[in-house]
This record gives structure tokens, C-alpha cells and sequence, in this order.
């Protein structure tokens, strides 16, 4: 799979001084400069208004300028660490990493936690289709019978007879189509989480440096380190956990084989099994044990139980602990830097 | 002074916890077993996908072959991650002694802002030192930290008068081991799935015999002309209808129970690899707080949730009126034609007897589910509100101001 996002990655803060959102560079520089010199124009001058408070003043606001401008220079190592660490080989020798992102194209963070949320999307979207298709086709379509008994001894022409008795399992066909039309919409909402993640480097990239460079102003000092944490949470923990938690499951899928199961999932023969079984246990006629006929009936649903449950965790539960733990490091950080926010209540709102 | 002071008393504590927790550490180790929650040794049963995800144990007398502990089995382990541990505490002397030379920097300038900041650091990298040495000496403790919790839980149900079944894996001594418990988690929920499933296709039976019943014709044609009769055909068996009401719960249940087996292979084997990259961050200053996050999610989430959820699925609900142990639904199927002629309307044979039962069974099933169900449900909000209160302990400004850490520490 190829990865644009890595040389994205790599040319908006690799190279921190060429790419677009680097002219906020420059900004900050020439603001450091400007503050700076204000402050020194105030430093002399207020001895000679005899304030010398304001003098101590103005020599604590320089060094908090100064300590800005070595924040800017830290937070922009930082980033081009993030942007050249390569997570092949060391997630490799976890297993984090699924065969299907096991590729050079994958050479950032970013591109590595889109491969393994595409690659989750994809085999549940494949899987989805097949169960649909397949139970579309074999449980909707079970035989009906009739029955008639004519005895040529009954008067009167008697005859009974039972019409249009249906085969047709209704509660599990029912329970197939609601689960079929949760876990689609599910699905949906993992594509959104991937929406989340591509944007997550421009967020990044747009929201860090404009925060550093707002932090270095007394004013807005606290909404800029709010913006920080805004941009670290969603531009370097949120891929962080999505790389880790989504490598794990396309792991547990690719041992589990869960598009194969899809694909093998009511084929002929196991239909024909499943019918057989099934008029035995309707009827009740029969030699065989009703425990034995029922696992019978059960077996094909076990791949079908094992892929809702990797669909419920990877589509529901794990955005849910994502964006708490975003949320948690975002609190946290921003109440440091600067105002507390919280993500999720943003977020809320929004929506 | 105020540096030598707090150093002293850095030196101390440690020296403190460092024994008390390498004695209980030592025997930790030599313990085998833990109070858990007691209970007959019932059938073992096994599930292939709790095989796959957490492997067969040797309670079970069979092999492991579980794939996923294949790949994911060194996560688990605790000795996995020693040399983590020692590169955070070289991270913490590193952090340490620029913090030095930061508040030499700030001295030296008069800047108290700078001072007040490098002796929160300070403060800081000695809190990781104590956590990385809880760490060394106690990780043994975190298995039996979960384990007495549980038993806790347990205790809790029991004196409420519910009676709490004996799991699969539970010997006369109770659950013996975190991995025990994760699978019996995982065993009750899937049979729980399983069961539900079952049900539905009983279910089908049920509505097969309705549709028996309510097609039954007799036709009286002398001489090729008269009348067909269909004596029943508004005729409906009672119990469809509240049954088929829980259809979608039903749905719902089995995907939640199913989802949570997942999620707890993710905690078994990710969250360890959480707890110790986030004390690996802790020591980094810059990232205090995604640190502090990843150790709040581990003690949350790894530690409390299965200590909770546990009990709620040890506990079983008893027949309370005329049902037998078996599945009555199934009951009345293998009986064949006495079936339908127990509940055709016009024999004095009928009787509410295969209705009450049923209907009773599928209450009772939906009710254990429902149970199990509220049990995630009450384990995952406090296990989340435990998470916020640790993060909010162990992230960036838990040191800052007049927090209780600050005057523990």
C-alpha cells in the first residue's frame, strides 16, 4: 500500500524549514525578535522612571521568551523524530505489524497506523459483504412444504392436510440481518476514524506551531500551549495507539482468518448439512441426539460470532478507548502548557 | 537546603519501599494460591475461540495451541519489559541532571518561575524512581491485586443472597491465576453467545409448530365440492410473541459479549506493553502526560475491569417455577407429534405446561444476560472513572500546587 502521508510527514516537519507550514518559522523568529526588543527597550528605560519592578519584570519576560524560542526548537526535533522513525522493525519484533503493511512504502508512524485502520476496514467491509450475500442467498431462500392426507375410505371426501409450512429458521434470520445492519453501520463509523487519522498530521502540522508561536506572547500564552496539546494529542497519540491497538487486530484476524471464513461460510455442502439438520431438529424426527443437532446447527455461526466481536471491538470499543486516552493526555497537557480542554467535550459539542 | 532535604527523604522512602515490596514480592512469587471465589469443580468446558485468544490452560489437561499467545505471548510476560525499565530509570538520572542545570540556570539569573519549575521536575523524577521500583519489586502483585479483587466482588454478590456458580476453570480453591481468569471471562461469555444462538434456532421450532398448527386444514368434499375448514388458523402459540419481543436484545447482547472477549485479549496482552511505554514517557518531561495517560489506562482497564467484571460472571439464576434443567423448548421438539398434540387448542391434553416453562427459561436466560450485561456495564465506568482519577494523579500537573502527591512525596 503506498503512503503519501509519509513524505507529507517528512516535508512538513523533516524538513522543518521548507515545507508551507514552516513559514510560521519566520513568524516566530521575527516575533521572538520583536518581543525581545520591547522588553530591552523597557528594561533600560524603566530605572530611569524609577520602576524598578517593572525592570524585574521585563528581565523574567525575556527569559520566558528565550525559553519559548528552545521550546520551538524542541517540540520541531521532536516532530522530525516522529516523521523519520521508521516502526517496521521494531514493531515487527512485537507482531504488531500484519502482513498486509509489512512493506517499505510504510515508513512513518502515520503511514503504518493508516495501513493498519485501512487494512482493518478493508477485511471487515470484504467480510461483511460475503455473510450478507451468503445469508442472503441460503436463508431466505429455505424450502416450504405441504402436505396433504386423502383416504379414499374417509366419507365425505375428508381429507386434512398441513400448507405452506416454512423451514426457514425466523429468529436467526432476524438476528442475522440486525447484526448484518449494526455491524455496517459500524463499519461506517471506522471509516470515519480513518478520516480522523489522515487529517491528524495536518492538524499536527498547522496547530503546533501556531500554538509555539502564540505561547511565546504573554496574552495568548495559555491558549497557545492549549493548542499544543491539542495538536501533540491528535497528531502524535492518537496514531500512536491506532498503529498499536489495529496492528493487534489485524493480527487476531489474520489468525482467526476471518475473510476466508466469510468466503467458506454456508457454502453448498455446509448448507446442505445445516437443511438436513435442521428438519431433523424442527421435526423431530430423526435417530440423532437434539445436543449433537444443535452444535451441528451452531458450528457455521462460530466464524459469524468471531467477526462480530473483532467488528464490535475494532469499530466501537477501540475508537471509544482511543479518543479517551487522546482526550486524557489533552486534559492533562493542556492544563500545563496552558488552558485545560478537554477533547471530548469539544468534540460534543460539535456534533 | 530545601534540595538536600527532599533528597534525604527521596533516599529514605526508598529504601523503605524497596524492602517492604521486595519481601512481598518474594512472596508473591512463592504463593500458589490466591483466594478466589469458591465453587464446585462443575464440567470444564472449553471454546475454541477462547483456545485461539488465551490459550488452552493446564487445568484443562490440554496443550496450548492458541495462535494469538503465539504471536502476542512475550507482551504478556512481565519479564519482557526489565530492560524498559532500566532505560527509564537511565532517562529519569539524564531528566535529573539537566533539571540541575536548569535550576542552577535559574538561580544564577534570579528567575523563581524557572526554579519553581526545575523543583517540580525534580519532584517529578523522583516519583518515577518510586513507581520503576514498585515496578522491579512488586509486578508479581499486580496478578494478585486482580485476583483479591474479584474476590472481593464476589464476596459482595454473595452476601446479597445471589448464588455464584463455580466457573469452568475454578478448582475447590478458586481461580488461581490472572490467565484462569481471563478465560473463564471468555468461556462464559461464548457460551453465553452460544447459547443465545441456540435459542433462536429452538426458537425456529417453535415457530415451525405454529405454522403446523395454524395450516392444519380439513377439507369435507362430497362428490368434488364443499368446504375446506382451517379450525386454527388465528391461532398463535402464546410464547412467540414475548420471545420474538427480545430478538433484537438478544442481538445486542450476543455482540456486546462477544466484542468484550476481544477487548479483553487487547487488555491481556497490549495494556502491559501500555504500562510500561507510559512509564518510559512519565520520565521524559515533555511527555509526563501521555505517560501518566498509558499508566492510568493500565491500572483502570488491566486491573480493575476483569477484577469486576468476574463475579458477574460467576453468577447463575436457579428454575424458579415448573422448568426442568434441560431446554424446555428442545423438550417439546424431540417429543415430536405429542408436541403438537399438547398444543393443539382442542385437546384436553393442552395445557399451559410447555408454555410456562418456556417462557420461564428464556426470562431466566435473558435475565442471566441482562446481568452479565449490566456487570460490563458497571465494571466499565468505574474502571473509566478510576482511569481519569489516575491520569489526572500521574499526568502533568500532579505535582503542581497542593495535591495530595506532592505531600506524599
Amino acid at each position: 500500500m503506498t503512503t503519501p502521508v509519509a513524505s507529507a510527514c517528512l516535508g512538513s516537519a523533516g524538513s522543518f524549514f521548507n515545507s508551507p507550514f514552516t513559514d510560521w518559522i519566520p513568524i516566530a523568529i521575527a516575533g521572538v525578535s520583536i518581543v525581545a526588543a520591547v522588553l530591552a527597550i523597557i528594561y533600560i528605560v524603566s530605572p530611569l522612571l524609577g520602576r524598578q519592578e517593572v525592570k524585574t519584570w521585563a528581565r523574567a519576560k525575556m527569559y520566558e521568551v528565550f525559553f519559548g524560542l528552545v521550546v520551538i526548537l524542541v517540540f520541531a526535533g521532536m516532530s522530525t523524530s516522529i516523521c523519520v522513525f521508521q516502526p517496521i522493525q521494531p514493531y515487527s519484533v512485537i507482531n504488531l505489524v500484519p502482513s498486509q503493511c509489512n512493506s517499505t512504502a510504510v515508513n512513518s508512524l502515520y503511514g503504518l497506523s493508516e495501513c493498519d485502520l485501512y487494512t482493518y476496514n478493508e477485511v471487515t467491509i470484504n467480510a461483511l459483504n460475503t455473510y450478507a450475500a451468503v445469508f442472503t442467498a441460503a436463508l431466505s431462500d429455505f424450502p416450504k412444504f405441504s402436505v396433504t392426507f386423502q383416504n379414499n375410505y374417509l366419507p365425505y371426501g375428508v381429507s386434512t392436510g398441513i400448507a405452506d409450512v416454512d423451514l426457514e429458521p425466523h429468529a436467526v434470520v432476524q438476528f442475522v440481518a440486525l447484526a448484518n445492519t449494526a455491524m455496517g453501520g459500524l463499519i461506517m463509523l471506522s471509516q470515519l476514524q480513518l478520516l480522523l487519522l489522515d487529517i491528524s498530521l495536518l492538524i499536527f502540522a498547522i496547530f503546533m506551531p501556531l500554538g509555539l508561536i502564540l505561547r511565546m506572547f504573554g496574552i495568548t500564552r495559555s491558549y497557545g500551549g492549549t493548542l499544543i496539546a491539542f495538536g501533540m494529542g491528535i497528531g502524535i497519540v492518537f496514531p500512536l495507539i491506532t498503529s498499536i491497538s489495529y496492528g493487534f487486530i489485524d493480527q487476531v484476524g489474520n489468525s482467526l482468518n476471518i475473510g476466508a471464513a466469510a468466503s467458506s461460510f454456508f457454502s453448498v455442502g455446509t448448507l446442505t448439512a445445516f437443511l438436513a439438520e435442521d428438519v431433523q431438529f424442527m421435526t423431530g424426527i430423526g435417530t440423532g441426539n437434539a445436543s449433537l443437532i444443535l452444535s451441528a446447527l451452531i458450528a457455521p455461526f462460530n466464524p459469524f460470532l468471531e467477526f462480530t466481536g473483532l467488528v464490535v471491538l475494532g469499530s466501537l470499543m477501540l475508537p471509544l478507548l482511543s479518543l479517551t486516552i487522546v482526550n486524557t493526555f489533552v486534559l492533562d497537557f493542556s492544563q500545563a502548557v496552558g488552558e485545560r480542554m478537554s477533547f471530548m467535550d469539544l468534540l460534543a459539542r460539535v456534533v | 537546603m530545601d534540595l538536600a532535604k527532599i533528597a534525604m527523604v527521596s533516599i529514605v522512602l526508598l529504601a523503605i519501599c524497596t524492602g517492604i515490596l521486595g519481601a512481598a514480592g518474594q512472596n508473591a512469587a512463592g504463593q500458589t494460591d490466591s483466594p478466589g471465589i469458591a465453587g464446585s469443580a462443575p464440567d470444564v468446558t472449553s471454546q475454541p475461540l477462547c483456545n485461539d485468544l488465551f490459550g488452552a490452560t493446564p487445568v484443562l489437561g490440554q496443550s496450548s495451541s492458541s495462535k494469538i499467545q503465539g504471536l502476542f505471548g512475550t507482551l504478556a510476560n512481565y519479564s519482557t519489559y526489565n530492560s524498559m525499565l532500566e532505560d527509564s530509570l537511565l532517562v529519569v538520572v539524564v531528566a535529573m541532571m539537566v533539571l540541575a542545570m536548569i535550576y542552577a540556570f535559574g538561580y544564577a539569573f534570579g528567575a523563581n518561575n524557572i526554579i519553581a519549575m526545575a523543583k517540580t521536575g525534580y519532584l517529578e523524577a523522583v516519583l518515577n524512581i518510586i513507581i520503576i521500583v514498585v515496578l522491579f519489586g512488586g509486578v508479581a502483585l499486580i496478578s494478585n491485586a486482580v485476583l483479591f479483587l474479584s474476590s472481593l466482588g464476589g464476596a459482595v454478590i454473595s452476601s446479597t443472597g445471589v448464588s455464584l456458580a463455580s466457573s469452568p476453570l475454578t478448582t475447590s480453591s478458586g481461580i488461581t491465576g490472572l490467565h484462569e481468569m481471563y478465560y473463564s471471562i471468555c468461556s462464559t461469555y461464548y457460551s453465553n453467545a452460544e447459547t443465545q444462538i441456540t435459542n433462536l434456532l429452538a426458537m425456529g421450532a417453535l415457530t415451525y409448530l405454529d405454522s403446523i398448527i395454524s395450516t392444519f386444514t380439513v377439507s369435507i368434499m362430497p362428490n368434488g365440492f364443499g368446504i375446506t375448514i382451517v379450525p386454527a388458523g388465528g391461532y398463535s402459540i402464546p410464547a412467540i410473541s414475548p420471545i420474538s419481543f427480545f430478538d433484537p436484545i438478544v442481538t445486542g447482547i450476543v455482540s456486546m459479549e462477544v466484542g468484550i472477549i476481544f477487548l479483553l485479549s487487547i487488555i491481556y496482552y497490549l495494556f502491559p506493553l501500555f504500562l510500561f511505554l507510559g512509564i518510559f514517557l512519565r520520565c521524559i518531561p515533555i511527555t509526563v502526560a501521555a505517560g501518566g495517560a498509558l499508566i492510568a489506562m493500565f491500572i483502570g482497564f488491566y486491573i480493575f475491569f476483569p477484577a469486576l467484571v468476574y463475579p458477574f460472571t460467576a453468577v447463575s439464576f436457579t428454575c424458579t417455577q415448573q422448568c426442568s434443567s434441560a431446554n424446555p423448548i428442545q423438550h417439546d421438539v424431540n417429543l415430536g407429534s405429542q408436541s403438537i398434540l399438547n398444543a393443539f387448542p382442542f385437546t384436553s391434553a393442552l395445557s399451559l405446561d410447555p408454555i410456562v416453562p418456556t417462557i420461564d427459561y428464556f426470562s431466566r436466560l435473558v435475565a442471566e444476560s441482562f446481568f452479565q450485561i449490566l456487570g460490563i456495564i458497571i465494571a466499565f465506568l468505574i474502571a473509566y472513572t478510576l482511569m481519569e482519577t489516575f491520569a489526572d494523579l500521574l499526568g502533568a500537573p500532579s505535582l503542581e500546587g497542593k495535591t495530595m502527591l506532592r505531600n506524599i512525596v
